[in-house]
């Protein structure tokens, strides 16, 4: 009994299709499953959130932070831990605005100095982290990168 | 029946697919990877240091004088300076906009003379003025901190650069100008 299937040529192109598309899905889910990088002096954002140095100190209400380094913070996440947990704020939150005195647009420069106040929250505060924030280039622009690694306590 | 005359692609044209797909592979994962790998970070060279000589604040007409000495192995550029009041840890407040000598106000900080270059030569000693009057540091003022900056090249850009592990401080001695 002569029986026919679907011709070579037919079957190859399949095959081909089939890779192509199982190839595309595994890279757009992997795509996802990657944290796209994000560059810095030519390096990636990580490596330089190692190099981020600062010095900071609250009394009296006040938040002061000063920019040792030569990495420019862009921002900085305060971490407040209170008695029945945590919230983490956006240091513009502690911007004291009655004088003009609050965080940069473009961030903490070299050198730079920031000072805000809060005395309600933060004098509640049992433990206080500074979480620096870096700015960076990545393949859809500039993007902001937190550096979880590099907590700075206060409190 | 199935014929025995099948071909699929030469040895030859097997390895090199094989050895085309690694090289391409290779080529994705090396741009992805080389990123991740640590290069030298911008900083300071160890043996750069400055000295405060000597501090002196006229209170009654608020200016600040203080030479500085470059104690230091190698020039600097010029310095951050930083005051701080009564009751905090930490100088944060930046006295650029004070400065009143013959140094150049960057938007932070002090440098020495124009151009990139570290003009501040060992052993050298200079004589600075901030003038504070009416200003609200002035009633305040307990310490000052300094920190020495350098022009350095990185990769092939000069760049100035905070040698924050050199910072100095200084307490704040108050005395009068004019009996």
């Amino acid at each position: 009994m002569k029986r026919r299937g679907i011709s070579p040529v037919v079957a190859t192109v399949l095959l081909i299709a089939i890779v192509v598309v199982i190839g595309l899905i595994v890279f757009l889910w992997f795509r996802g499953m990657v944290q796209e990088s994000i560059l810095k002096f030519d390096k990636n954002i990580e490596l330089v959130c190692a190099e981020v140095s600062f010095d900071a100190d609250y009394s009296g209400g006040d938040l002061s932070i000063l920019n040792l380094g030569n990495v420019p913070i862009y921002k900085m996440k305060v971490k407040i831990y209170t008695e029945g947990g945590h919230e983490t704020k956006n240091i513009e939150d502690f911007s004291d605005e009655s004088n003009n005195a609050g965080w940069s647009w473009s961030g903490l420069n070299v050198g730079g100095t920031f000072s805000g106040e809060n005395s309600g929250e933060l004098n509640l505060a049992e433990e206080i982290f500074l979480i620096p924030v870096l700015l960076g280039d990545s393949d859809s622009g500039r993007k902001s990168y937190v550096c979880e690694n590099e907590e700075y306590q206060i409190k | 029946m199935l014929s025995k005359d099948k071909k699929a692609v030469s040895v030859m044209i097997g390895y090199i697919l094989l050895v085309a797909i690694a090289i391409v592979i290779g080529v994705l994962v090396f741009q992805w990877m080389k990123t991740y790998v640590p290069t030298d970070s911008l900083e300071c060279p160890d043996g750069a240091s400055l000295f405060i000589q000597s501090l002196n604040y006229y209170s009654d007409i608020s200016v600040l004088n203080l030479t500085l000495k470059n104690n230091g192995r190698f020039d600097i550029a010029g310095y951050f300076i930083y005051a701080g009041v009564e009751g905090d840890d930490l100088a944060n407040v930046d006295l650029t906009s004070f400065y009143n000598g013959t140094g150049f106000r960057l938007k932070s900080g002090i440098k020495i003379s124009g151009g990139e270059v570290n003009s501040f030569k060992t052993d050298f000693e200079r004589l600075e003025e901030f003038n504070l009057f009416e200003q609200d540091i002035a009633e305040d003022i307990v310490f000052v901190e300094i920190v020495p900056i350098r022009y350095q090249e990185e990769k092939g850009k000069i760049r100035l650069v905070s040698c924050g592990n050199a910072k100095v401080r200084e307490n704040v001695k108050e005395i009068v100008a004019i009996e």
